[in-house]
């Protein structure tokens, strides 16, 4: 063969395979909610992300009268917050999109395409998805605009100048977006072995360790030595780094207790279910309790910082009501952190919230042949649904009420205090928490749409 | 739940079908799955259904069991009403709702793979449709060991299906269409993934809990062996009924 001829038989072989990577991700009417919804959560994660980075960075250029940096601590504080269910609604979008591509990937193996040229084809289909939602994100932005410009930050209202993220600053948030749904989209790969007889998820029996346990307790306690010791001394960067380390720490232990305390409670619902509808729930949950965690842990940061920082400030209001020993400016500053809190909890449930409605879709269309089945038997949609959202209640009563239970106890004498003095802080708290559970459940029903098409196409599951 | 009944005389009640479909139309699109299908099942009969692929049978098993919703035609059931007599069910005109609550107290099922919940037990997967109708735990949980254990699946309650070989599964499958007394229990190659004499076991296991007990069995299926032990053979080609053996119960 000349060099001609094999120059020509590459350029063909690769003008045949741009042809078919088009064919396997062009959208299609058939798996038209297997994009819609990743791209929904990738412009919320993207809307999000950018009104928070708005808000951290005006608190972080906020005239500071104390001098050694609170508001850019608060800032970074925000930020670490929302991290965790960023990442976990991420993480469910690159799941969804990887369901759609599942399938289709070990057709491919079966007909030769590398496992170099899989993973390309996941990645250009989940980079398209993810700059789609980006550009989403970015336009939904536009109209939360006015009402950040309303929040007050140490002392003014943010005003629209300071309410519009620089554009350099939301081109770099576009990018991390984007770069974190190539990552995720990378790591579902991982978590699949795709051969060319199909597609095995990777799973191993969840195992809980005592000694686990016991770490977790040092982990718990060594954080709350460090918040003791904190001090004005320790400077800006010395108190932004423990307050991150106590927030990862935390949600490190939080992400080892989570699926063990899941499993434990679906066991308990398991032994008193009566009906059909509790019983599968929890097997649903036992079936993988980690799974189950992953999609509601989100929620368990928030609810540990919750309880605390409500009742600290339940406190604070109670002392500037009858002391003087209080400045104007720090009945300001405690102000600032109230509005923190409020966002974190509600970006928090929002997120999850999200996060949860990708999950079960992903989770139904994974799961058709279940549905299908119990169809078949005579399970009424209704009963479905009520055991989609009672399998979604027991891991969501544990992330929302154990982080804010084991933070009530850590901080007793403040939360006792301020029960007291301030019970309408820790109701307000308390009703948030309420209210984001009942957003989560709402991300359920917001896909019982697609349980009633998978059920209206059942030989698809066949 | 309620539906639409037309009583039956007592007089006609051995001579009114178990089940029937007359003038069935099923169309997906431009394709015809059925067209213009009459067929009527008897109480203790066992029907198998056989056709080349594409010729309707599962499309007739589905139409039968109120799982789809034919174009055209009627399919009648006959049940007992909430005074034990006999009246005729029009399920073609039933809703999705009611279809489902029909298929939960009147049909069972046995498909190839058992159209089992992998995620619960054996005795959990045969006490799920009785839950369903409101059946308490432990009366549940009895009959469904009970049961299990009549099909020689004593000490694998626990199992979950995963756990079990597929003429284990089938067993559940069978022990799970037992449980509600359903009166039609309907099979779609329910030996097909199984070995010849895996096969042998499970067909006379669903023969003995379904035709021999004087209720109906519909049963899609490929195998001439399987087919030669139901008491009646429909041949089905361009959803037709082109021959049925005996010739003698033809409706």
């Amino acid at each position: 063969m000349s060099t001609h001829e094999a120059r020509t038989g590459v350029s063909a072989r690769r003008a045949g395979q741009r042809t078919a990577l088009w064919l396997l991700i062009r959208p299609s009417r058939a798996d038209a909610s297997e994009i819609v919804l990743p791209v929904i959560a990738i412009a919320v994660i993207t809307a999000v992300s950018i009104a928070v980075s708005t808000l951290a960075n005006a608190f972080w250029f906020a005239p500071d009268p104390s001098g050694f940096g609170q508001y850019q601590i608060l800032a970074v504080a925000m930020l670490a917050v929302m991290v965790v269910p960023v990442s976990t609604l991420g993480s469910s979008a690159a799941r969804l999109s990887a369901r759609r591509r599942e399938d289709r990937l070990a057709t491919l193996r079966l007909m030769g395409a590398t496992p170099r040229w899989v993973r390309k084809v996941a990645l250009v289909e989940a980079g398209l998805l993810a700059l789609a939602g980006v550009l989403l994100g970015a336009a939904l932005a536009l109209p939360i605009t006015p009402a950040l410009a309303l929040v007050p930050v140490a002392g003014n209202t943010l005003g629209i100048d300071r309410a519009i993220l620089p554009p350099a600053l939301v081109v770099v948030l576009a990018s991390c977006v984007v770069l974190v749904a190539l990552i995720s989209a990378v790591a579902s790969l991982k978590q699949v072995m795709i051969s060319p007889l199909g597609v095995r998820m990777r799973q191993s029996a969840p195992r809980m360790h005592w000694l686990r346990l016991v770490i977790a307790a040092l982990v718990v306690a060594g954080a709350v030595l460090v918040l003791q010791l904190t001090s004005a001394s320790w400077g800006t960067v010395g108190i932004t780094l423990a307050l991150v380390l106590v927030i990862v720490s935390v949600m490190a232990v939080l992400n080892i207790l989570g699926p063990f305390l899941v499993g434990r409670s679906a066991q308990r619902r398991l032994r008193r279910s009566d009906n059909a509808a509790s019983l599968i729930a929890a097997r649903t949950v036992l079936e993988s309790p980690q799974a189950a965690w992953r999609q509601v842990s989100g929620v368990a940061l928030a609810s540990f910082i919750a309880v605390p920082a409500g009742s600290v400030l339940g406190f604070l209001d109670m002392v500037q009501n009858v002391s003087d020993a209080v400045t104007p400016e720090q009945i300001q500053f405690f102000g600032d952190i109230r509005t923190v809190v409020v966002a974190a909890l509600a970006v928090s449930y929002l997120l999850v919230a999200c996060s949860v409605g990708v999950t079960q879709a992903a989770a139904v269309m994974e799961r058709r042949a279940l549905y299908v089945s119990l169809d078949r038997l005579g399970m009424s949609q209704p009963v479905m649904h009520r055991s989609r959202r009672m399998a979604i209640s027991i891991p969501l009563l544990v992330a929302a009420v154990v982080p804010a239970v084991i933070a009530a106890v850590l901080v007793i004498p403040v939360v006792g205090v301020s029960a007291v003095t301030a019970p309408l802080f820790l109701l307000t708290v308390i009703g948030c928490i309420v209210l984001g559970m009942l957003l989560v459940q709402l991300g359920v029903i917001a896909t019982f749409p697609v349980l009633r098409r998978v059920l209206a196409a059942p030989e698809r599951a066949l | 739940m309620r539906y639409d009944q037309h009583p039956v005389a007592p007089s006609q009640q051995n001579h009114v079908p178990r089940l029937s479909v007359a003038g069935l139309q099923v169309r997906y699109g431009e394709a015809v799955a059925l067209n213009g299908l009459s067929l009527a099942v008897q109480d203790g009969e066992s029907v198998a259904i056989m056709g080349p692929s594409g010729s309707g049978k599962t499309t007739l098993l589905h139409a039968l069991a109120g799982i789809i919703r034919p174009d055209d035609g009627t399919v009648a059931l006959r049940t007992l009403d909430g005074q034990g007599r006999s009246q005729i069910v029009r399920v073609d005109e039933l809703s999705d709702a009611a279809r489902s609550d029909l298929r939960l107290r009147e049909f069972g099922f046995v498909f190839q793979q058992g159209m089992l919940i992998p995620e619960l037990t054996a005795m959990e997967n045969v006490m799920m449709p009785l839950l369903l109708t409101g059946v308490t735990k432990s009366e549940a949980n009895s009959r469904a060991g009970q049961l299990l254990q009549e099909l020689g699946m004593t000490g694998l309650e626990q199992r979950r299906i995963g756990q079990l070989s597929g003429g284990q599964a089938q067993r559940v499958a069978i022990a799970r269409a037992r449980a509600t007394q359903a009166q039609v229990v309907f099979a779609d190659e329910p030996t097909g993934a199984l070995d010849s004499r895996t096969a042998a076991d499970v067909l006379a296991l669903l023969l003995r809990s379904t035709s021999e007990q004087g209720r109906a069995l519909v049963m899609v299926t490929h195998d001439k062996d399987v087919a030669a032990a139901c008491s009646r053979v429909v041949r089905l080609r361009d959803g037709q009924i082109v021959k049925q053996i005996p010739d003698s119960q033809a409706d």
